[in-house]
């Protein structure tokens, strides 16, 4: 498990920044299996490209109707 | 987490054959154990072992750097190096690392209670504290708390936090991220700009805008095309029966007429009989059936169009006699192998066979029946033409002597023409593929739509690398603010206990950590003493591995190796005090000003072992020594006791 | 949704085609037969490609295959299968004849004649490399024939006398 200053810290920020709850939930996710040791590249990207895929898009913030 | 270091035992190595066990009789280990192993009795080796051992490095170790850990002279292919923890009191775990000093590798087996795995396979939750990240913080020489406070070292104070806390994995995921966004980008070219964008929103507006008037255009010439066609044959006919009205023409008319429906049928039936012979190539160009023929000829000659099939020859070596009814003895197998070697594959046999039967019918010279249709297409072609001519000079003819009616029809029908080729010509434009050469002033749609698609997926691909762009910079900024935040805490954390620690050990002469950056900077005056750095960075250290409940060996290799009287003193006092199990590697001549001390801080929970090769010199001593022998191979032996150990003489670090 | 690809299209390997074992002709080739593509005799496209590889062959005129060539066909169609032996067996002869290779050089001729066909008829007899040759000698009389002509054909009758004069010359070996 990730120490719980760090768990704090990811899930603080993500609330002052307005982020979605889901984007720490996976980063804490990535963070847990990286200590696991067991963490093979291509589950890398994986979990990297869902954190992404959590994370608000540049249209949902601008308002951008045009993208 | 708990993690002891129990012993460990080495075979065939360039230390001596030796098996350590640091377990005292309760099982318990002891607080400090010293190991005096004068130069030259393998401690690096040991050191590098143990660590390997620990943290499973020895796995990508280079070649030559494997066989260099053979025992010098030795004759020995493998040698052994075992390494015994206790997890959290109760657990096991053997760590056996295998030398091939032929193949130069090492080959790892985990021992955890009964279950042997065949490579290092330490269970998860311990992995984390032998990563080789980690475990450099327990094997450390004297050097290091030193360097933690003069922040020379390769590795600063705040790394170890890092590395101890585990904050690392935070710069993975960023970095993960970085390059991740970085191959995307580079597949896809940079994110640019809102202005960039904008600029292709437009472009792709324009594109589309063009391209939907040209079709609309093209559907609405299209139309009137059609309509115009309609209305010329409707005009033509009426011209023709208002002239046939007047008999002057209609005579020639009906004649013209006439020929012109025969030449017609005669081009449709020279035309149906090129439909018909088109696919035959010696139709069209007979040369190429002497070619044909000359090319059988010489097939037949090299004996390619009449042989056995291969797989009949192939299949034959397997009967015991053959066709011809000889027995089929080696010789007469190798010789049907090469005949079947130099036969063609069947089924191209099977070809060539038809080949020559359908060449068969044509001559090598004959005529050319396509040349032939031609000649009559041609000749009916023109023949219509003429009619067609003849047709147009009765009628003009018709109209000069006759009236307004047939004159206006016949201005009427020229201007329909016009009008006809006009929009035929743009239509073709419209309709046609884009070639080299259009540009933007073309009226071709494809070309439109080609570069409309293009400009779509150019901003497809632009607003989704920015978005990326967007996203893996705020999963950036999440992390440098957390990591700033926790490593704050843990570091506050980590000073404020330390100091705790301080004021207790340094209690006459207290030093304060103020902050931990690349260094452990202190309070205050500039310069500590000796001790007193020591001091600090012995109680950094210790404060974070026994943060929490946790222990870990300490590992260290002279640790007063280059220190003065009082310093040793110090050191010696504060270890005990600081440390749950540290194994020291000591020569003889660190045991002054530092042993005393050390024993006394210890209260009688120290381990005094003496670690010699046998040789001609060691042999003599080793009976003088005293001490019980605790293991012994024959070229190495290891004595337990404090007299033993202090016995040893100085000079020995000079001999080998 | 994303508008970027996922993780794992990033990794994503190319797919693999095989149209190497198809007819192909120039690009721009049914453009510039426009006009007469349609009428009799070219009604097809397989037509079209006669007229080019018959008269590539004549002039034995052999083209490297571009990537300006789209594939139309990967066999025969039903008019030309009863010609298809001896299409292929003309475009044999021009080959070994262009190579130089001796008529009676068993081993050579052999080899070259494995080389350009396959004898698996569903497949059009042709290997790839066959396959290869007889577009190269489609695409050289493509070729020949916008060299010859001024402008793209407008009528098959005229295209049909001008295609014969140039076929004659070849034989004069006036045409390169």
């Amino acid at each position: 498990m990730p120490r719980e200053e760090v768990i704090n810290a990811i899930r603080s920020e993500i609330e002052s920044r307005n982020l979605p709850q889901e984007a720490g939930d996976r980063i804490l996710a990535f963070i847990k299996q990286a200590e696991s040791s067991e963490f093979p590249n291509r589950d890398r990207e994986e979990q990297l490209a869902l954190i992404l895929d959590a994370l608000p898009s540049l249209e949902a913030e601008q308002g951008d109707s045009e993208l | 987490m708990k993690i002891e270091l129990l012993g460990w035992k080495s075979e065939g190595l360039r230390s001596p054959d030796i098996e350590v066990k640091l377990e005292k009789s309760d099982g318990s280990v002891a607080r400090v154990s010293l190991l005096q192993m004068p130069n030259g009795t393998g401690k690096t080796t040991t050191l590098n072992c143990l660590r390997a051992a620990m943290d499973g490095s020895a796995e990508t170790w280079p070649e030559d750097k494997v066989k260099s850990y053979r025992e010098i002279h030795g004759k020995r292919d493998l040698g052994l190096f075992v390494a015994t923890l206790r997890v959290n009191d109760t657990q096991k775990i053997i760590v056996e690392m295998t030398f091939h000093f032929n193949e130069g590798v090492v080959t790892y087996k985990t021992i955890v209670g009964s279950k042997t795995v065949d490579n290092y396979s330490p269970p998860p939750d311990v992995r984390r504290y032998l990563d080789p990240r980690f475990s450099k913080l327990l094997f450390f020489d004297g050097e290091l708390a030193n360097n933690l406070i003069d922040g020379k070292g390769t590795t600063s104070a705040s790394q170890i936090i890092d590395t101890f806390y585990g904050l690392y994995h935070l710069f993975e995921l960023k970095e993960n991220a970085r390059r991740s966004y970085e191959l995307y980008e580079k597949r896809s070219g940079p994110a640019k700009g809102a202005a960039q964008l904008t600029k292709l929103i437009s472009r792709r507006d324009s594109l589309r805008e063009k391209s939907q008037k040209l079709r609309q255009q093209a559907e609405s010439n299209e139309t009137h095309l059609q309509e115009f066609r309609h209305e010329h044959t409707r005009i033509e006919v009426e011209l023709e029966e208002h002239l046939l009205k007047s008999g002057q023409f209609k005579e020639e008319e009906n004649r013209a007429h006439e020929e012109r429906d025969q030449a017609s049928s005669r081009l449709e039936v020279a035309f149906h009989d090129v439909d018909l012979i088109f696919p035959d190539p010696f139709a069209i160009w007979p040369p190429l059936a002497a070619r044909v023929h000359d090319l059988v000829e010489s097939l037949d000659r090299l004996k390619l169009t009449e042989q056995s099939s291969r797989l009949f020859l192939e299949e034959l070596v397997e009967e015991p006699v053959c066709v011809c009814d000889r027995p089929m003895d080696s010789a007469a197998r190798a010789s049907i192998l090469k005949r079947a070697d130099q036969t063609l594959e069947d089924a191209v046999n099977g070809y060539l066979k038809s080949l020559k039967r359908q060449v068969q019918p044509y001559a090598k010279d004959g005529p050319s029946t396509f040349g032939e249709a031609v000649d009559r297409i041609v000749a009916a072609d023109n023949d219509l033409t003429e009619a067609g001519k003849s047709l147009e000079n009765i009628r003009t003819r018709a109209v000069a002597a006759g009236d307004d009616v047939s004159q206006k029809k016949k201005d009427a029908l020229e201007k329909i023409r016009g009008e006809i080729e006009a929009l035929e010509d743009s239509v073709e434009n419209a309709r046609r593929p884009t070639r080299t050469g259009d540009d933007e002033r073309c009226g071709c749609i494809d070309y439109f739509e080609k570069r409309l698609k293009e400009a779509e997926n150019d901003l497809a691909r632009l607003s989704g690398t920015r978005d990326l762009k967007h996203r893996t910079d705020t999963l950036i900024q999440v992390i440098d603010s957390a990591y700033k935040q926790a490593h704050s805490l843990l570091k506050d954390d980590v000073v404020k206990r330390a100091n705790v620690r301080l004021r207790q050990i340094l209690r006459y002469n207290p030093v304060q950590i103020s902050d931990i950056g690349n260094s452990v900077q202190l309070e205050g005056r500039g310069g500590a003493s000796v001790g007193q750095t020591l001091a600090v960075g012995y109680v950094f250290l210790a404060g974070l591995l026994y943060e929490g409940g946790n222990q870990f060996p300490l590992v260290v290799d002279s640790p007063v190796g280059s220190l003065d009287d009082e310093a040793r003193k110090e050191l010696g006092g504060l270890i005990p005090i600081l440390v749950k199990q540290m194994v020291g590697f000591v020569i003889a001549t660190e045991r002054k000003w530092f042993v005393d001390p050390l024993a006394d801080a210890s209260d009688g929970d120290l381990l005094y072992l003496t670690h010699l090769r046998i040789n001609e010199y060691t042999k003599e001593i080793i009976a003088d020594l005293g001490g019980n022998k605790r293991s012994g191979s024959e070229n190495g032996i290891l004595l337990e006791g404090r007299d033993a150990f202090m016995a040893l003489g100085e000079g020995m670090d000079e001999t080998t | 949704m994303h508008s970027w690809p996922s993780a794992k299209e990033w990794t994503k390997q190319p797919e693999l085609t095989n149209q190497q074992m198809a007819f192909k002709l120039h690009k721009e080739s049914r453009d510039w037969f426009k006009k007469i593509f349609g009428k009799s005799p070219f009604g097809t496209m397989f037509d079209l490609y006669q007229a080019c590889l018959v008269l590539g062959l004549a002039a034995e005129r052999c083209e490297p295959e571009e990537s300006s060539m789209t594939e139309f066909m990967d066999e025969f169609i039903q008019r030309y299968r009863p010609y298809q032996t001896t299409i292929i067996g003309s475009m044999i002869s021009v080959v070994l004849s262009r190579k130089g290779i001796s008529s009676a050089d068993r081993e050579a001729v052999s080899k070259e004649i494995s080389r350009l066909v396959s004898g698996d008829s569903a497949r059009g007899d042709l290997t790839i490399e066959g396959f290869r040759e007889l577009n190269g000698y489609a695409l050289g009389g493509f070729n020949l024939l916008r060299e010859s002509f001024d402008s793209p054909p407008q009528h098959p009758a005229s295209f049909l006398a001008k295609y014969r004069q140039i076929l004659e010359e070849t034989r004069l070996g006036l045409q390169i």
